[in-house]
């Protein structure tokens, strides 16, 4: 295993000459990504504080479903709804807190004189934390992690591209465990009391591939595509698995579901206020093939006693972004959009929200220069 | 009040071409009284892994308005004895006012200013969050010469548990859930003086004061005129006073990177005047001990500037645990971390007259 990176390292430096009608630049580490993130994507990975007013669909129960047999003794339930015993918030506000950042890892940047050049391959990993938080920014609804890592490439500053493992999970936060009903015991699980505490969304991990296209220098379209291995490691709900998985599948789906998501869209972005920076607009928008699953009623909330099944014609859940920011200098830029879609926090992946938001988003994008040859 | 301010505007505008040069900042993230560097809950963001040698939380201790407080132990699922913490503040400094002029006290700038800080102290996979602190400053600052400042407001703790601590808990355990320690608002002052390039010292005391402190626990801490049916036995010199004191050091050592830093902090607490444990440990009702010290709090930190914009550190700390929910906790642990620190500023007026 020692032996590789040395061998790999002699080989970089063995060809290094072989560029002499070339620039090689090697960077260690750079914060700029070669794959910039979506930027109306919620979970885009940066640093942001955003205050939304959620319009609709702010929850007000919580829905778990398929409960493992030990968690209770050996009862086992299919699926839960839990009421709240008190609003999240008094008002439907909430603060949106995404500590986040691109490591681009050893990054390769090979110069020439062709309309593909400069080309750059990298390591890389964009990972992110959202934290929601009630309307006063004190207690926490749920955290989410997402992070991606893998390889980018971006060839003539015009093409780049994507390929790896993408995670998500979700957390309840303290606002939720203060305010399930019947819950006079925080953290205690009895009969009387089956909250699953440590219930949670994951998808641990799906692989990613995608692509994005500056046809001309203030345009960007974008697509990528998500799906999930047979052999994934962990993923709830339960009720989204597909009939092939390893993990305890549903047998009632049909092969070719197989709870995938695809996203895509587009960022226009000029300096109309040339002292400042750039101003943006950018529309992202999330399909997830979960939307074929039926487990709600007719009013729209899981229904406990419903068994899912698997809906041909049912439409992809569908989730719209719309954003629009204006730079204030080469760091900081502030933001206002709005979604219609899930709710900020993926545990309330059931919830169907719409929000307005409005904050500022922090983005340094330092390097750490190794080998930077200009021929 | 409305011509107050308009008398005050008309007199500022008018005394403007005393001044050499006046700038007015709609907005700037600098601080005119900058951030104690080793202070744990200073406004920055940033993120850290924190090695505890000592002190991991292991219970959580509520106090009552009449009894001794209660505590109520965890379930100890965490092997590795680290938290990874995430650092989310800024200071944002408001109508930030400078005149220069001919003088060694120029420039002299003041403002309005808001310090604040969420601190996130997770597992060291960061997926259980132990809990969640808020920090906020908010008054007025000032600098004078380049040399000294000084911040009069008022200071705000709050801590807030997270999931970590409803999971550990045992079943039949019971703890308020929305139980914090909490500080809302005590009042403020500071002085720091940079006598030479590279050296700072500084200073504070926080008080809490009547008709400002709007909630404060554990109760056991308040002093006898914040709720006397409590604590009628505390003296009256008694206020659950914190001061704090610091040195820092900056030299560029490394010229292309950047400033290289030294920094000590020290906080002492009142509070430590007060037990809750006899002298086996075991809780007790609350009682004021004269001869009783401080309780103090020691943190040091090594921070390397890489640019513009980031630093790496690493610091060592002993005193309270990271979240002020675990206030009753002695921790000491290590910290390697970096910081990013933004320097952004609106100017809405700049006037270089010369004279």
């Amino acid at each position: 295993m020692k032996k590789t990176p040395v061998l790999l390292l002699l080989l970089i430096l063995g060809t290094s000459s072989l560029f002499a009608g070339f620039g090689y630049r090697l960077d260690l580490l750079s914060f700029d990504p070669l794959y910039t993130e979506y930027q109306a994507d919620k979970y885009r990975t940066g640093m942001s504080f955003d205050y939304a007013y959620v319009a609709d669909g702010f929850p007000d129960y919580v829905y778990q479903d398929w409960r493992q047999a030990n968690q209770v003794g050996d009862e086992k339930n299919d699926a839960m709804v839990f009421e709240l015993n008190r609003k999240l918030t008094q008002e439907p506000f909430v603060g949106i807190l995404n500590i986040g950042e691109t490591l681009s890892l050893l990054r390769h940047t090979f110069s020439f004189d062709a309309w593909l050049s400069p080309i750059s391959i990298d390591f890389s990993t964009q990972g992110m934390i959202s934290f929601i938080m009630d309307g006063q920014v004190a207690d926490n609804i749920g955290f989410d992690g997402a992070y991606f890592f893998g390889t980018t490439i971006r060839a003539a500053d015009r093409f780049s591209l994507r390929a790896g493992f993408h995670h998500y999970c979700s957390h309840y936060g303290d606002a939720i465990l203060k305010r399930i009903d019947n819950h006079a015991v925080p953290g205690g699980l009895s009969d009387l009391d089956k909250f699953w505490i440590t219930y949670k969304y994951v998808r641990m991990n799906g692989i990613a591939i995608g692509i994005s296209v500056d046809p001309v220098t203030w345009l960007r379209v974008y697509g990528e595509y998500n799906f999930l291995p047979k052999n994934i490691k962990s993923w709830r709900p339960v009720i989204f698995r597909p009939n092939w998985t390893d993990l305890t599948p549903h047998n009632n789906y049909p092969d070719e579901y197989g709870a995938r998501i695809i996203n895509f869209g587009f960022e226009l972005e000029y300096p109309i206020f040339r002292k400042w920076g750039n101003t943006i607009f950018a529309y992202d928008c999330h399909l997830y093939e979960e939307g074929k699953i039926m487990y709600r009623d007719v009013h729209g909330k899981p229904n406990p006693s419903m068994t899912p099944v698997y809906d041909p014609g049912a439409p992809w859940e569908m989730e719209h972004s719309f954003l629009l920011a204006q730079e204030i200098n080469d760091s900081v830029s502030f933001e206002c959009g709005y979604r219609h879609g899930r709710f900020p926090s993926n545990s309330f992946y059931y919830q169907r929200s719409s929000y307005f938001f409005l904050g500022a988003r922090f983005n340094p994008n330092p390097t750490v220069n190794l080998i930077n040859t200009e021929k | 009040m409305k011509k107050t301010v308009l008398v005050v505007l008309l007199c500022l505008l008018c005394s403007l071409s005393i001044f050499a040069g006046y700038r007015l900042d709609l907005f700037a993230m600098d601080p005119l009284h900058d951030i104690y560097m080793a202070d744990r809950n200073r406004s920055s963001l940033g993120f850290s892994m924190d090695y505890l040698f000592d002190g991991f939380p292991a219970s959580v201790m509520q106090d009552q308005r009449t009894t001794k407080p209660t505590e109520v132990f965890l379930r100890k699922d965490y092997d590795i004895p680290m938290h990874s913490t995430i650092y989310v503040g800024e200071t944002l400094s408001l109508f930030r006012n400078t005149f220069t002029f001919d003088n060694w006290l120029s420039p002299i700038s003041f403002d309005f200013s808001i310090q604040f800080q969420l601190k996130f102290v997770h597992d060291v996979e960061i997926t259980d969050l132990f809990g969640q602190d808020g920090v906020y400053f908010f008054g007025g600052t000032m600098s004078l010469a380049d040399m000294f400042s000084l911040r009069i407001g008022l200071h705000h703790y709050s801590s807030h548990y997270g999931d970590a601590v409803f999971k550990n808990l045992k079943p039949g355990d019971v703890i308020d859930p929305n139980y914090k320690y909490i500080r809302m608002n005590s009042f403020v002052v500071a002085l720091s003086v940079e006598p030479v390039d590279g050296i700072r010292l500084y200073g504070e005391y926080s008080t809490l004061a009547p008709g400002v402190t709007a909630t404060y626990k554990p109760y056991m801490f308040s002093p006898f005129w914040y709720d006397t049916y409590c604590n009628t036995g505390y003296p009256d010199t008694y206020n659950a006073r914190i001061i704090n004191f610091g040195a820092e050091f900056s030299y560029p050592i490394f010229k292309k990177l950047g400033k290289t830093t030294i920094a000590y902090d020290c906080h002492m607490y009142e509070e430590g005047k007060i037990r809750y444990r006899d002298a086996s440990g075991e809780l007790q009702d609350p009682v004021y001990d004269k001869d009783a010290p401080w309780e103090v709090e020691h943190g040091v930190v090594l921070a390397q500037e890489v640019n513009d914009l980031m630093s790496l550190e690493i610091g060592y700390f002993n005193g309270r645990h990271l979240l002020n929910n675990f206030y009753f906790q002695r921790s000491s642990y290590l910290r390697v971390g970096m910081r990013i620190d933004f320097d952004g500023s609106v100017t809405l007026y700049n006037s270089t007259n010369k004279q």
